[in-house]
């Protein structure tokens, strides 16, 4: 089955009925692939609100969309890598190649960070949301401990 | 030539089928038109069930066909394999007349065959039974990795990508070159 083989409208069909953190994963597929989700997906896109980053129980960073489409939708977490954990893909995010890990345990891809990559992981996640999504989409950290730790990424968010 | 009675029992292939939601109305006979694919295997279906495809429901409305010019002239999906096309007239059968239900579970589950019936179903036109399909497509990469929806959906890496546009930048370099060399043989 050749996605790319069907006329625009049946992929953009097709890509309607992902949730946002399908379309997340998608784009790191290729980058004719990034130009078809953003192509097909401008009215959706344009209805996001916010993209949020959220600490969650102090260990993880959750990443959620705000939309008028679909209200809240968890997007991604980012979180400390457990070194006991064998079930890591690599992507390359940003020009990053960073660990992630889809599991039943969260109905949302997870990307892991040693302690020393922390905020270059976020920063490259960070882009790659930007260069999907756009840049007219407010970017916020949602809280203040977050803001602290992503010292520098504060800043490159606050750019948006 | 050979034919299969569609939407119709097979004991009374030309005799009208009465729906029950028209079991008050006035008895109109049922109009019926032939469709067939690349294996020329004729479908006979009613014009209620056809009026899913708005290809064909704008050609039968176009061509203003009696029942023998219609036998005579079955239309002709040729780009369609006969099987896709057998799946295509029993959806639009058993949804004659009948609102379309959210989920369709009867959808072909191997991925090629899949693949062609959303290619048939956006030719023909056929709205809803192309949601369908386009749901199943989309549910077949639900919870998967970026490496296995390339598997799925097989889509070519950059690295292929950047291969194939160069191959067709050269190929079309090569095609303007020939025609070029074509026209000055000509002025000559």
């Amino acid at each position: 089955m050749k996605l790319f083989k069907y006329p625009h409208l049946v992929q953009k069909e097709i890509l309607d009925n992902l949730e946002y953190l399908e379309l997340f994963m998608l784009s790191f597929v290729s980058k004719n692939m990034i130009k078809l989700i953003k192509s097909s997906q401008v009215q959706r896109f344009n209805s996001i609100h916010s993209l949020n980053y959220d600490c969650c129980l102090n260990v993880r960073t959750l990443v959620y969309i705000s939309s008028k489409h679909s209200g809240l939708e968890k997007l991604s977490a980012i979180t400390e890598r457990e070194e006991t954990n064998k079930d890591y893909f690599q992507l390359n995010v940003s020009g990053k190649m960073l660990d992630f890990q889809l599991s039943d345990e969260y109905e949302y891809p997870v990307a892991a960070y040693h302690l020393c990559d922390k905020e270059i992981v976020i920063k490259s996640i960070h882009e790659h949301f930007i260069n999907l999504f756009g840049d007219s989409v407010e970017y916020r950290l949602g809280d203040k401990r977050l803001r602290d730790s992503y010292s520098a990424t504060a800043k490159l968010i606050s750019m948006y | 030539m050979s034919s299969t009675e569609q939407g119709t029992s097979s004991a009374a292939p030309a005799e009208p089928t009465t729906a029950p939601e028209s079991a008050a109305a006035p008895e109109v006979p049922e109009s019926f038109y032939y469709v067939h694919g690349k294996d020329k295997v004729v479908h006979k279906v009613s014009a209620g069930a056809l009026q899913h495809s708005a290809l064909i429901h704008g050609m039968i409305s176009n061509l203003g066909y009696t029942e023998e010019q219609a036998k005579a002239n079955p239309f002709p999906f040729e780009n369609i394999d006969g099987d896709i096309l057998q799946m295509v007239v029993d959806w639009c059968n058993q949804h004659k007349g009948k609102p379309t239900p959210p989920e369709d579970t009867n959808l072909p589950k191997q991925k090629e065959k899949l693949f062609d019936l959303v290619l048939a179903v956006n030719y023909l036109e056929i709205k809803e039974l192309l949601t369908y399909c386009c749901k199943q497509v989309a549910m077949m990469v639900k919870g998967k990795s970026p490496e296995e929806i390339r598997e799925i959906w097989m889509i070519p890496t950059d690295a292929e990508d950047e291969a194939a546009e160069k191959e067709a930048k050269k190929r079309a370099g090569k095609e303007a070159a020939g025609e070029t060399a074509a026209a000055a043989g000509d002025a000559k």
